[in-house]
Formats: structure tokens, sequence, C-alpha cells
């Protein structure tokens, strides 16, 4: 569409707008229209006014809520601030405290060394640790020989536990073999002969007679020969005094 | 003193009397409450701004129309090509196309070329987009321009 065409419609109908001819235009319809919407306006400022009464009673009594949460919060402030001050006059005065601690402190410690100035300067106290120092090192060479000797007789009584032990085994065998010795006794008992040396056993008798007088001169061996089937058993041991069968 | 024109336009939107009396009535109680916060001295300006009131209440109008923007989707795409008159037509058959021609197209048409909105402003006074906009304005010209070759070709005919 070109635009003269559209230029042409334009005027056309705004020329058509401004026409006085009525189009079918009720003016009573349209005023009793506006009359009858008119209240409703009426109702609305009415609703308007409600709710506006409504938000200014809301705000007020936010306000008054806000109001009297601030006075607490005010007086809450009041009591943290005294108390804030009795902290701090607490803290000076424990401060003060401790100052004077330290000084008395101090003071104790100049005590001290004028007590220890006064003992060096004394002879006898002098003399005294002269004394106690060499208590203390007798002392302590005691202690060090006792240390000693408790460490050697430790030692000795391991030694001693040690030939005991030897002792009880050594015992043990002994029973052992004398067992052995009397089972094997036992079997060559049948054919057992003993023959007896009476010219030895005669000197041994006469010995013993003149040992009752004279000491000896020779010792005499006293044979036992104990005869078995096989074997033949010589014992060469020196015969006691006092034998009797 | 401007009922007739003011109802002249609400019915040039409406196109029915009984709605555009609703649209005059709502219109006037609109005036009549924001006059008093206007500093309006000039009657050419107070005229222009009661037209706007009315225009505007016509679309409020037109949009309770459920029909009204289902037109708008449903018109199908057709090729604008330049519309020609000899000039000889009557400003009332020229009229009388404007409001024959459907809700959808008569309101973008008159938005856009008699009161000279730009297309995003249609689009927002009418709640669509200014692709909308453009499309039903093109549809509106095709149709003016198939109604305007039929009375060219009844004028002949009858001369």
């Amino acid at each position: 569409m070109k635009k003269h065409v559209e230029d042409q419609i334009k005027n056309a109908i705004e020329t058509w707008d401004e026409k006085p001819a009525d189009l079918g235009l009720d003016k009573d319809l349209v005023w009793n229209t506006i009359a009858a919407v008119q209240p409703k306006i009426q109702d609305q400022i009415n609703w308007y006014k409600v709710s506006v009464a409504v938000v200014l009673l809301l705000l007020t009594w936010g306000w008054g809520n806000t109001y009297f949460a601030n006075r607490l919060l005010q007086n809450e402030k009041n009591v943290m601030a005294n108390n804030i001050q009795n902290l701090s006059l607490e803290i000076n005065k424990m401060q003060q405290s401790k100052k004077e601690l330290k000084k008395s402190e101090e003071i104790k410690t100049d005590t001290i060394i004028k007590v220890i100035n006064i003992a060096n300067e004394s002879s006898e106290h002098k003399v005294l640790l002269q004394n106690k120092q060499q208590l203390e090192q007798k002392n302590n060479a005691l202690l060090a020989e006792n240390s000693n000797l408790l460490a050697q007789l430790s030692a000795i009584n391991k030694q001693h536990l040690l030939l005991t032990d030897s002792l009880i085994v050594l015992a043990k065998s002994v029973k052992k073999e004398a067992s052995t010795q009397l089972s094997t006794s036992s079997n060559i008992c049948k054919d057992l002969a003993l023959q007896v040396n009476e010219e030895a056993l005669a000197l041994l008798t006469e010995q013993s007679k003149e040992k009752l007088n004279t000491a000896p001169t020779h010792k005499k061996k006293f044979e036992i020969v104990l005869f078995n089937k096989s074997e033949s058993y010589t014992s060469e041991a020196p015969a006691k005094t006092g034998i009797t069968f | 003193m401007y009922s007739d024109y003011l109802y002249r336009i609400c019915f040039r939107y409406l196109c029915n009397r009984d709605d555009a009396h609703d649209a005059l009535s709502q219109s006037f109680l609109n005036i009549f409450n924001k006059i008093s916060e206007t500093d309006i001295q000039e009657e050419v300006v107070l005229k222009a701004w009661m037209k706007r009131i009315a225009i505007n209440q016509s679309l409020m109008q037109l949009r309770k129309r459920k029909m009204f923007f289902m037109e708008l989707d449903l018109i199908e795409e057709i090729e604008e090509s330049p519309l020609t008159t000899d000039g000889s037509l009557l400003e009332d058959d020229l009229v009388n196309m404007v409001l024959s021609l459907p809700d959808g197209y008569r309101t973008v048409f008159s938005l856009y070329v008699i009161e000279g909105y730009k297309h995003d402003e249609i689009a927002q006074k009418l709640g669509i987009t200014a692709s909308t906009s453009k499309s039903q304005l093109r549809k509106a010209r095709l149709q003016l321009k198939g109604m305007i070759e039929k009375l060219d070709v009844s004028y002949e005919t009858s001369h």
C-alpha cells in the first residue's frame, strides 16, 4: 500500500472523527452509567480509608512495639554499662593487687639474699658447711662401697647356687652309679666266690694292733678278689683299719 | 462537548455501540478522576489527552473479547503488493472499509496509521510481540487493498 493511500485513509478517518453528526450516541445512557459507577468510587474510597486506617493502626502498633523494645534495650544497655564499669574497677583492683604481690615477692627475694650473705660471712657456718660437705663425701663413698659389696654378695650367691646345683647333679649321678653297681653285683652274685688272703688279713689285724702304739711304717695292700665266671675284679683301695668280717 | 468525538473514537475501535458506550463512560470517569492531577491549559492538548484515554479504554474493552487475540494468530501470511487508488474514493467508503476489518487488523492499523504509534508501543498496548503487530498491519493493508480494488471495479461498472 502506498503512502498516499494511507494518508488518504488517515485524513478520511480524522474527518470522520470530527463530524458533528450523531452516530447513535446516547448521552443519557453514558451519564447514567457514570452515575451508577460513582457509588463504586465512593465504596472504593471507603475501603481505601479503611485500609489506610488499618495500615495506620499496624504502623502505630509496630511503632509502639519498637518503642518499648527500644526502651528495654536501653535499660539493658545501662545495666551492661554498669556491669562493665564494675568489671573495669575490679580489673583495676586486681591489677593493683598483682603489682603489690610482685613488690612483696621482690622484697622476699631481697631478704633471702641478705640471709645468704650473712651466712657466708660467719666462720662457724663455713666450718659447718665444710663438715657437711665432708660428711656428704664420706656418705657417698660409703654408699659406693655398699653397692660394690652388694654386687659381690650377689656374685657369691650366684656361685653358691651354681655349686649347690652341681652337687645335686653329682649326688644324683652317684646314686645312679650306685644303683647300677648294685644291679650288676646282684647279677654276678650267683657265681661269686670270695678268696681271702688270710696272711694279709692277719698282718692287717696285727698292724691294727701296732697302730695303737706305734706309727705305721709302710702300707700293705688288702686285696679282695671277686671271682666271676667271666671276669675278675680287684679293689686296690687302701684298706680301712678296723674292717671286720 | 467532546462526547461525540470520543464516542466516534471508541466506536472506531470497538465497532459496537454498547461497547462504545461502556468505553466512553469509563473514559469520562478516568478523565474526571485524573484531570485534577494534570496542568493542561490548551484545548488541543486536552483533546489529545482525552483521545488517548478513550483509545486506551477501548483497547482494554477490546482485550476482553476472547476472540480478539485468536484472530491475530490464525490469519495466514499473504504476499503484500502495492496498493494504488485513483483518489476518487469517498471518505465514507474508506472509513467503512477500515471499520469492516477484523478486530485485530483494524486495531493494529488504526494504532499504526491513524494514531501514529510504533510497533513496539502497539505490542506493549495489546500484549503481543512487535513482529505480530507488523504481520497484522501487513495483512490489514492487503485486505484493504482487496476492498479498494473491489470498490474501484464497482465504481467502473456503475459509471
